[in-house]
């Protein structure tokens, strides 16, 4: 189904997740810290990257960001083991697309392994089925996963743009975090507080492009909701 | 649970009233101390008086056959005739220590010894601590009248004999006396002695009735005192245990408790600032631990639990439920290991047992524990060399300095190129024992080296070690007034270094 690329210093852990995921069907690389999986990646092929947090010489932290800075958009899931962690691993800097507290739950690990790649393939499909979706300066092209504003392609991981796309299917209309969670993964297990994240780094990169650009809107107390066209 | 504590009885308030009290009656007890004293002496004094008096009469009409053999100290008193009957009676009065004297009928004194002053230091204090300024010799003669008319000496005549003290308000002195008529040679005579005593304190003890009646009208202003002395004092200590108190109930209790007076409380206040501090940072110090301890369990469980996944799947084959099994075994050896070590570390940093301490040569322990590393299997193709020549005694606990060679060199062998070298140093200098233990490994970057020490740091992978053995050192070594050092070029391998105090002088 796809290559897995799993980084953790435990090799016990990598051996009998290896397991899991080559049952689910998937071709699964290891590799036991930071710095090798880092060399894993620029090898190549590699569709999807899980990777733990704790590890010496380069953590998943650093290894998420590097990967960010060099534009890769690929879709990383961290295994955390601290609740500090979680922040920093949504938080903007490090721009994680998921993450799972260890110990964690196989099945759980292989569905969002699943929801994500779902909509990672999507960003590669060929079939142009959806049309391009406008909302005033904003253009959501979904059978390319790709994102314009007022012209300007911005770079969005998919979860990213799954939730635009949600957002923007009607505008003006407000989405709790729980809607947006369960739209966005098709479950509620964490925190709604990731989407929160996920709105933080979507803001931010529309500032990059046009630092006037208010796109979502907070409701207090409701959620999220697009602004009209304007 | 944080209700104020029952008051006890000897409370700082109670002690105040006491002081107060004592203070105002002062006067009035130290009168009614004197009397009660005053009254002892003076019976013993009649007594001496009436004892002198007897053996006076007998030496007035001791036989003159006696008078032949004089001792030395008549010769020296009398002189001519009358040497004799002088001596005798003036014998008696040295001898006690008082003022005998002896009348004809007429009251005439015929003889006059006085010896009187004072016949122990009870009769004597009042003129040499309170220096009263009268003469005990002296005086009484002034404050009584001629002793032809005393009263004594006219009864003595009149019925014989007579004794009595007189210690009237208006005399300085306390006065006993004894007097008898007798006959010498067929002559009446008076024998009269005398023993006298000062008295300090005329003055209050005739005031007595006054001042107790002043010491009434003095009482409840003291008590005002004492209630206004004691609340001064007690209110702000009070105040500052009732802010201890209510410490307890904070879930993190922070240093700012208020000095409630600018005195002895302020630096109470202070001091408990202090503790609470430290019990503070002591507790965060446990936070972290615990912190990073959880953390360090998750990888294991995490990993459990995968497998206890995998094997619930309907298709588990027999290659696979042994992998699983293997996996299953290493997870939980490495849980024990984690809770092993840190317990060991926990106890580390609690300080070392007090009865464990000895002195201890670590280049002997350091030479056995080397050879148990030589015969390990998992390093059979490493060398262990190790300069220890000299031996290396401190004061230490053997079972913690093992722990620390241990744990040095399974580090340094870990870490070691394959078919390398660790190399063990033992150096004894003046006031400290140091050990070395290098490895030729790839050394450590000067960023990482100062964190090698810290627990849950490793570079490392998980399987080679818990994360905790370096940190177990340095608690050890720190635990024995030492400290942990690392040098290194990368490259060039790495060198931990533990220098323990080893003062000359603590050693046998």
């Amino acid at each position: 189904m796809a290559r897995l690329l799993l980084i953790d210093d435990d090799p016990s852990l990598l051996e009998v997740l290896t397991l899991a995921f080559e049952d689910a069907g998937h071709t699964v690389a290891t590799a036991p810290d930071g710095a090798a999986g880092l060399r894993a990646l620029d090898a190549g092929g590699v569709e999807l990257v899980i990777s733990d947090v704790n590890m010496p010489l380069v953590d998943g932290f650093a290894l998420c960001r590097k990967l960010r800075q060099g534009g890769s958009t690929l879709p990383l899931i961290l295994l955390t083991s601290r609740d500090s962690d979680i922040d920093e691993a949504l938080g903007l800097d490090v721009g994680a697309d998921d993450y799972v507290s260890k110990p964690f739950s196989t099945r759980v690990l292989l569905s969002r392994v699943t929801a994500l790649l779902r909509r990672s393939e999507l960003r590669r499909g060929s079939k142009a089925t959806e049309p391009t979706l406008s909302v005033g300066r904003l253009e959501l092209l979904p059978e390319r996963v790709e994102l314009r504003y007022a012209g300007t392609p911005i770079e969005v991981t998919v979860t990213e743009f799954r939730l635009l796309e949600c957002l923007a299917s009607r505008p003006g209309v407000v989405f709790s975090r729980e809607r947006l969670l369960e739209l966005l993964r098709g479950d509620t297990v964490v925190e709604p507080r990731i989407v929160d994240t996920y709105v933080r780094r979507l803001r931010r990169k529309f500032e990059q492009v046009d630092p006037a650009a208010d796109v979502i809107e907070t409701v207090i107390g409701a959620g999220y909701r697009l602004r009209g066209a304007r | 649970m944080s209700r104020s504590p029952r008051l006890p009885r000897w409370s700082l308030r109670f002690n105040v009233a006491l002081l107060v009290l004592a203070v105002v009656a002062a006067p009035l007890l130290l009168v009614a101390a004197w009397l009660r004293m005053e009254r002892q002496f003076e019976s013993a004094m009649q007594q001496n008086a009436s004892f002198t008096l007897v053996e006076a009469v007998k030496a007035l009409n001791e036989p003159p056959a006696l008078e032949a053999a004089p001792t030395a100290t008549a010769t020296s008193f009398g002189s001519g005739a009358s040497a004799s009957l002088e001596s005798a009676v003036a014998r008696v009065a040295r001898l006690h220590r008082v003022r005998v004297r002896v009348l004809d009928a007429a009251g005439r004194v015929l003889e006059d010894d006085d010896f009187d002053w004072g016949r122990d230091l009870s009769e004597r204090a009042g003129g040499v601590v309170l220096r009263s300024g009268v003469h005990a010799r002296v005086a009484p003669d002034d404050l009584r009248g001629v002793i032809s008319e005393r009263a004594e000496v006219r009864q003595a005549l009149a019925q014989g004999g007579a004794e009595g003290c007189e210690d009237s308000a208006e005399t300085s002195m306390v006065v006993c006396y004894a007097a008898r008529a007798t006959r010498q040679a067929g002559a009446l005579r008076v024998v009269h002695v005398q023993d006298t005593a000062e008295r300090p304190l005329p003055l209050l003890y005739a005031l007595r009735f006054q001042l107790g009646r002043l010491t009434l009208v003095i009482l409840p202003f003291a008590l005002l005192l004492s209630f206004w002395v004691g609340k001064r004092l007690v209110g702000p200590l009070e105040a500052l245990r009732d802010q201890v108190l209510s410490k307890v109930r904070e879930q993190r209790p922070r240093a700012d408790l208020q000095a409630p007076a600018s005195n002895e409380t302020e630096q109470l206040a202070q001091a408990f600032n202090t503790l609470l501090e430290r019990l503070e940072e002591r507790r965060n110090a446990n936070e972290a631990f615990v912190a990073d301890l959880v953390h360090e369990f998750k990888n294991p469980v995490a990993t459990i639990r995968a497998c206890g996944e995998s094997l619930a799947s309907s298709d588990v084959t027999p290659e696979r439920a042994q992998r699983l099994a293997r996996l299953l075994h290493e997870s939980s050896t490495r849980l024990d290991a984690l809770v092993s070590q840190f317990l060991e570390l926990a106890r580390a940093e609690a300080g070392l047992r007090e009865e464990a301490w000895a002195t201890v040569d670590l280049a002997e322990l350091a030479r056995a524990r080397v050879a148990r590393a030589r015969a390990d299997e998992r390093w059979k193709d490493l060398r262990f060399e190790l300069q220890a020549a000299t031996p290396a005694p401190l004061r230490g606990v053997a079972e913690g300095l093992e722990t620390v060679l241990d744990n040095l060199l399974v580090n340094a062998a870990s870490f070691a190129r394959p078919g390398g070298q660790v190399t063990v140093v033992v150096e004894a200098a003046d006031g400290h024992v140091e050990l070395r233990v290098s490895d030729d490994g790839p050394g450590i970057p000067a960023e990482e080296a100062s964190r090698v020490f810290e627990r849950f740091y490793t570079t490392r992978r998980h399987d080679k070690g818990t994360g905790l053995g370096l940190a177990l050192v340095r608690a050890i070594v720190e635990a024995h007034g030492g400290h942990v050092a690392v040098a290194s070029e990368p490259g060039q391998g790495a060198t931990l270094k533990a220098r323990f105090p080893a003062p000359a002088s603590s050693l046998p």
